[in-house]
């Protein structure tokens, strides 16, 4: 089963961090905090705004350096210089053996701008699903479930297809409106946190039991 | 005076047959070939086979149609990381709309190609057909009547095996490759550039499985070209006793056996010795 866990980033996940505000920001991606001193890059946000729901993607690409033990940037990543309201999706390339899993974070003059391992309001975590199975996950108190199809009980065209669309899972609080997702191995699943405050997404190990009046699953012990 | 014993090429038949059938055994290697590497052992066992002597001055033993069977155990492992090309899936990236992102493209996922393995499980059979010579040696209180083989070079033929291995090693890719999803359309082209990198080194391959074979074959006794097989010895005192009933003070009697020589004549081993 894949790692699904948004505190712990793997080369299978990412990141997304809308900027709103002018500044200039330090990025890394790191393993434990006693590492923040490590900076990856800078991150320049300036100029007029774009319109909000009208940013610019951009992408910042880690891989791991395995002798100096940090995850690196791509070159051209490493100063990047956006406008208001355009959003950085934070990913990596191959995972290269002893690779560890790591979080991502932004840090402004004076406070934290992001942080993977807190989701808040207007930021997303992805996650590329390789391995066919029943995920289920938490998301605060509440726990979800994510069935993934293995890709080889369909045709390759009807893969194409439902890979091409992501499954993308709103987040208001504690709440999700996709509380049973169904995909496929090969398909990726966006938590789009609409609303929210030190959201995280952790995968758990058994099986969930049916859903509630509510919706929610609640996990087997 | 002098001492003289025959062997028939019957007896010597019956006294080989003992030694081919205690005549097994294994050893171990590792090789490295580019992003391939093997740990194979060779294991051999000897049967059969058949003795004639052939008279002097040629003296010979020919040992005719000895079956050599064994196998190659042992796994190939190999880096597809080292073979296969740095891919990203989805080729296209999936964008849509999200909100108050706009148009959010999710990240591809970026190979890491596994790491593979096959079992090896390969029998081989084939015939050896070897002459020896002999010679007599002082083992100290023994004279012994010892084989030398002449240097031999097994012919057998391994290439069978090739096919064999690439069978596994792309039953293998296809196995690991197809657990990957989204390279379907890729996956031919993916296992074929595994069996091509392959294809390339599978004589190597084939090649140190067969000196591993001969390396075990000159293990075994019989066929050790540096150390002579003993195939007889008697004790250097000879005790001799009267031929017919003893008559009183007709005890044993004790002669050294001064030297010994061995020859073949009418396809029996003479063996003459020089009493003292």
């Amino acid at each position: 089963m894949d790692l699904l866990n948004s505190r712990h980033l793997t080369p299978q996940d990412g990141y997304a961090h809308p900027f709103h505000q002018p500044g200039e920001f330090v990025y890394s991606a790191l393993l434990s905090d006693s590492e923040r001193a490590t900076e990856s890059g800078i991150i320049i946000v300036g100029g007029e705004g774009a319109p909000e729901g009208k940013g610019r993607q951009y992408d910042i690409v880690f891989h791991w350096d395995a002798a100096a033990r940090r995850f690196v940037p791509r070159e051209a990543d490493i100063k990047l210089t956006i406008r208001p309201n355009d959003f950085v999706v934070f990913q990596f390339d191959a995972a290269v053996p002893g690779q560890p899993p790591c979080f991502i974070l932004i840090q402004g003059e004076e406070s934290v701008e992001g942080d993977s391992r807190r989701l808040k309001t207007h930021d997303a975590y992805t996650h590329f699903f390789l391995i066919p199975g029943e995920y289920a996950y938490r998301l605060g108190e509440a726990t979800y479930r994510i069935s993934v199809a293995d890709h080889r009980s369909m045709s390759e065209q009807e893969h194409q297809r439902q890979t091409k669309q992501p499954l993308v899972i709103m987040v208001n609080g504690n709440n999700v409106d996709v509380p049973h997702g169904r995909i496929v191995a090969g398909q990726s699943a966006i938590w789009a946190v609409a609303r929210g405050e030190n959201v995280h997404v952790e995968g758990i190990t058994g099986e969930p039991k049916q859903p509630g009046d509510d919706g929610q699953y609640t996990t087997a012990q | 005076m002098d001492t003289t014993l025959a062997v028939s090429e019957g007896g010597i038949n019956v006294v080989l047959k003992k030694a081919i059938a205690l005549a097994h055994t294994s050893s171990h290697d590792t090789a490295t070939w580019g992003p391939f590497f093997a740990s194979y052992t060779a294991s051999v066992a000897l049967a059969g086979g058949t003795a004639t002597l052939e008279n002097a001055p040629a003296n010979k033993l020919d040992l005719a149609g000895v079956n050599v069977s064994g196998a190659i155990t042992g796994s190939i492992g190999f880096d597809l990381g080292l073979i296969l090309p740095h891919i990203c899936i989805p080729p296209v990236r999936v964008c849509i709309d999200l909100g108050w992102f706009g148009e959010f493209c999710t990240p591809q996922f970026c190979i890491t190609w596994p790491h593979a393995d096959i079992t090896l499980s390969l029998p081989f059979a084939f015939n050896l057909d070897v002459s020896f010579g002999f010679r007599v040696d002082d083992l100290g209180s023994q004279w012994g009547i010892v084989l030398l083989i002449d240097p031999f070079s097994p012919r057998f033929d391994l290439t069978p095996m090739g096919p064999v291995i690439i069978a596994a090693i792309q039953a293998e890719v296809t196995s690991k490759l197809s657990g990957i999803p989204g390279i379907g359309p890729l996956l031919a082209d993916l296992i074929n550039t595994v069996i091509g990198a392959f294809t390339g080194v599978v004589s190597l391959v084939i090649g140190a499985f067969g000196a591993l074979i001969n390396a075990v074959l000159s293990l075994l006794d019989l066929l050790n070209v540096s150390i002579p097989f003993t195939l007889l010895k008697f004790d250097k005192q000879q005790t001799f006793i009267p031929a017919n009933v003893p008559l009183g003070g007709d005890a044993p009697v004790n002669l050294t056996l001064a030297a010994l020589t061995a020859n073949v004549l009418d396809h029996e081993l003479i063996a003459e010795g020089q009493l003292a």
